[in-house]
Order: C-alpha cells, then sequence, then structure tokens
C-alpha cells in the first residue's frame, strides 16, 4: 500500500524545525567565534593560552603574528569579580541594575 | 556613566607598572604572536632558540627552579623567539598566515593542517634553511604521504589556491 504524501508531511516538518534549530545555533557560534570554528578539548595549557591571546587582541579568538607585545600587555591582567546578589541575574528589573550599578560602577539606565 | 561621576571614589588609571623592575635586570619585550600562531612557528623556535631554551632548563635545574636567579637566561629565551617570529613574519608571512589561520579553524590539531603546513616548511626550508624534524619519535609523522587523519577538505583547497595564485605571480 503507497503511503499518501499528506500522511508524512508532518515528519517534513518536524525535520526542517530540527534543521532550523540546529543548524541556525551552530550558525551563531561559528559568528560568535569570529567565523571560526568551536574550540573544545582543551585543557589547562590551552585556557590559559587563550586568556593570553585575549589580553593581547581584545576580542575573543582573536590571532596576532606581531613579533613584539604592546607595552601595555607588560603589566595587563585580567581579574574575575563577583557580587552577590538575591536574584542570580533571573529578573532584568530596575533594581537589580541599580544594585548592579552601585557595585560594578557601570550605571545602566537604558 | 550617568550617576557613576558622582561617585568621587572611583577612579580609572592606565595600567602601568610603576614599580619596575631594578636596573640589574635588563629591559625586555614580551611575545606578541598568540597561540596559534606560536604553535605554527613552534618547531623553527625550538629548532634555533635550542641553545638558549637548554641553558634557561640547565639554570632552573641548577638553581632549583630559581625564578629570580635565572631571569637573564629567561630574557634571552624570549628575544630569541621574537627574532624568530621576526625571521618567519619577514620571509614566509603569506605562508605563515595560511597555516595558522587553518590551525585556528581546526581546533590547533597539526594532523588537520598538512597542507598548508607542508607549504610553510617548503619556504622555511629554502629562505631560512630550516628542516622540521620531531625529535624522539621513529617516524617524522609530517612527512608521511598517507596518514590515517588526512586533515580536512577546506585546507587543501585553500592551499590549493595559495599555490595557484603564487604561482600565478611569480
Amino acid at each position: 500500500m503507497p503511503v499518501p504524501f499528506e500522511g508524512l508531511l508532518p515528519y517534513a516538518i518536524m525535520t526542517a524545525f530540527f534543521g532550523v534549530a540546529g543548524h541556525g545555533v551552530g550558525f551563531i557560534r561559528y559568528w560568535d567565534n569570529g567565523w571560526k570554528k568551536d574550540r573544545f578539548d582543551l585543557d589547562s595549557w590551552d585556557e590559559r593560552m587563550m586568556n593570553r591571546d585575549f589580553l593581547l587582541t581584545g576580542v575573543k579568538r582573536g590571532q596576532s603574528h606581531e613579533p613584539v607585545a604592546p607595552e601595555s600587555f607588560k603589566t595587563a591582567d585580567v581579574k574575575l569579580q563577583k557580587y552577590y546578589s538575591a536574584y542570580n541575574d533571573q529578573y532584568f528589573s530596575f533594581r537589580e541594575r541599580l544594585y548592579r550599578g552601585y557595585v560594578t560602577g557601570n550605571w545602566d539606565f537604558s | 556613566m550617568v550617576l557613576g561621576d558622582l561617585f568621587t571614589s572611583r577612579h580609572q588609571w592606565e595600567n602601568v607598572d610603576k614599580n619596575g623592575l631594578p636596573d640589574s635586570v635588563p629591559e625586555v619585550d614580551e611575545v606578541g604572536a598568540t597561540s596559534a600562531p606560536l604553535l605554527s612557528a613552534s618547531y623553527y623556535i625550538g629548532a634555533k632558540c635550542k641553545p638558549y631554551n637548554d641553558d634557561f632548563m640547565l639554570c632552573k635545574d641548577e638553581k632549583n627552579g630559581g625564578t629570580l636567579d635565572c631571569l637573564k637566561e629567561g630574557r634571552r629565551v624570549t628575544r630569541c623567539a621574537i627574532s624568530a617570529l621576526k625571521d618567519i613574519n619577514k620571509y614566509c608571512f603569506d605562508e605563515f598566515k595560511l597555516h595558522y589561520e587553518c590551525l585556528e579553524q581546526e581546533n590547533h590539531r597539526m594532523g588537520h593542517c598538512r597542507a598548508s603546513e607542508s607549504v610553510l616548511n617548503k619556504c622555511l626550508f629554502q629562505n631560512l634553511q630550516f628542516e622540521k624534524k620531531i625529535p624522539g619519535v621513529e617516524q617524522q609523522i609530517h612527512l608521511n604521504q598517507n596518514p590515517i587523519y588526512q586533515g580536512t577538505s577546506n585546507d587543501k583547497k585553500k592551499t590549493a589556491e595559495f599555490v595557484k595564485a603564487k604561482e600565478a605571480a611569480s
């Protein structure tokens, strides 16, 4: 018995939407990496080198072939800082933004 | 920064080290190349700077890993790496760029960028008389004509285009 094509339409729609979702996320990741593929299977050395790359270029996944680093690189450092919040970025409330501005100095009144 | 200016206790300053090292420690520039170019250049740096690197490691060994005792040797290592990178940028810049961009796309796996690597090695051999040699292995894997992992088609395509453009130019 041949199956009428109308019976297969839902499967075509499901396949199409799974494809759109997957390739869409893949595209966004590729774009977010500066049109490069994801890094994976990273050890602590890779992490260190990627942090160093960030200090040198100032962008995520940036690369530079300059032999000599700029003078500011000698003392460049990045420190991760945290502040306590009752709402862990779950609500974008004005109160939360006020608190964040008070703690970090980056006021956001948009 | 609207309300931020009202808080006089917040300061911004330029990140400059005011407590520099004493004059007894010579000044040195830092290596400015990032991870992918460094990996691409690593075998040339290793070959060119072998005496300085060995000297540094010997110093570390003798001084029981002393940080302050081996500053002079460490600075020589940095200076040598910079000079090696300058060499590559001067003579083989296009090939170098081709290889490290491939590495950056391929999660820094040398095995996936053999096509561009062979072009780079050829250029380094012609201009800087450098032959890549992996120490302490039975087989030099980069010379294997039929490896298990053949590399990516993208790398091969880009390398073929590069070679073609180079031939057309010359």
